[in-house]
């Protein structure tokens, strides 16, 4: 399981220094768009680490998605949807 | 560690030779199954198959420096008389094969810090060679596919370039006329049939640091 604050965590980790403060993110801050302020280098680092943790939990996380980029539907839309959906993939990986 | 597809036969087989010898790590992808621990048997136009082989290196843990994409296959033939089947089949395995190869595999770059991919292309395309459409689709998608990856990577300290070779005798050119090949050939800036060992020169090139500038672009051996 993962929680948003732990992403939170991971992409104000990954934006020190070259992107708004800490402070700037928060659940609901848009991880894609226009209004984000997450660049795609980030974006693709926070899906390898997320790829990483899932492996510690022992499945495998698939960030693909047709929506990615959408706004409005994507899993990328804030920290809470990523979250959200990383932790159904892993509650779908235990079922039997 | 250096990964090449297409690496037991034509000019991959001995591109992945003369790295060897230059002691370079080299494992191969392709279909063929052999017992071999510096080579992973998959299907380079299947994703769920490119995926496993992408989980096998990973849990070896090396550091994956480059990958130099060979494979392909191509198929002489009009447009008129091109069965829907071998149409789909080099557009699968050149085109959505290298497109899987490259987004399944880049990861492994940038959790390297860098790196390099190497994609094949072919003089046919800004040749328009009669004969060699559907072909000729295929790596001018590699082409462009190539140039817009070069921009999502390069902030990972990732190039992306294509090598496009004349013809090179190897067994995906022995249905083109002997004629053809000649006409290629003067047709290039420097007349001569180019070498598998004359590709490998330009890989050197590419994967040496004075080339972390070059990205995004196709490479034409000869000059065309």
């Amino acid at each position: 399981m993962i929680s948003s604050q732990k992403i939170i965590d991971i992409v104000s980790r990954l934006a020190s220094g070259s992107a708004p403060s800490k402070e700037d993110f928060t659940e609901s801050t848009p991880l894609v768009g226009s209004v984000s302020n997450v660049d795609s280098m980030i974006l693709i680092e926070l899906c390898l680490e997320l790829e990483d943790i899932a492996n510690e939990l022992g499945f495998e996380f698939d960030w693909k998605s047709e929506k990615a980029m959408s706004s409005l539907y994507s899993i990328f839309k804030d920290a809470d949807s990523l979250a959200n959906e990383f932790n159904a993939q892993y509650a779908k990986s235990k079922k039997p | 560690m250096i990964i090449v597809t297409g690496g037991r036969s034509g000019i991959g087989h001995v591109i992945v030779s003369l790295l060897r010898k230059e002691g370079e790590s080299v494992i191969t992808l392709s279909r063929r199954n052999l017992d071999e621990s510096e080579h992973i048997s998959c299907d380079l136009s299947d994703f769920k198959s490119l995926e496993l082989a992408y989980k096998s290196i990973k849990s070896r843990g090396c550091k994956v420096k480059a990958i130099i994409n060979c494979a392909g296959i191509a198929s002489m033939n009009l447009v008129l008389t091109t069965p829907p089947d071998v149409v789909e089949k080099i557009i699968q395995t050149n085109l959505i094969g290298t497109i899987y190869l490259n987004q399944i595999f880049a990861p492994l770059l940038i959790k390297n810090g860098g790196g390099s991919i190497i994609n094949f292309s072919t003089i046919a395309v800004s040749s328009a060679l009669k004969g060699e459409a559907v072909y000729i689709a295929s790596k001018a998608g590699v082409e462009a596919f190539s140039r817009t990856l070069a921009k999502e990577l390069s902030p990972f300290n990732i190039t992306v370039n294509c090598i496009a070779p004349g013809p090179i005798k190897t067994d995906l050119i022995k249905a083109i006329p002997q004629e053809t090949i000649t006409s290629i050939v003067k047709s290039q800036i420097i007349n001569r049939e180019m070498q598998p060992e004359d590709v490998f020169s330009m890989i050197k090139l590419l994967l040496s640091p004075n080339a972390r500038e070059l990205t995004g672009q196709t490479l034409h051996l000869g000059g065309f």
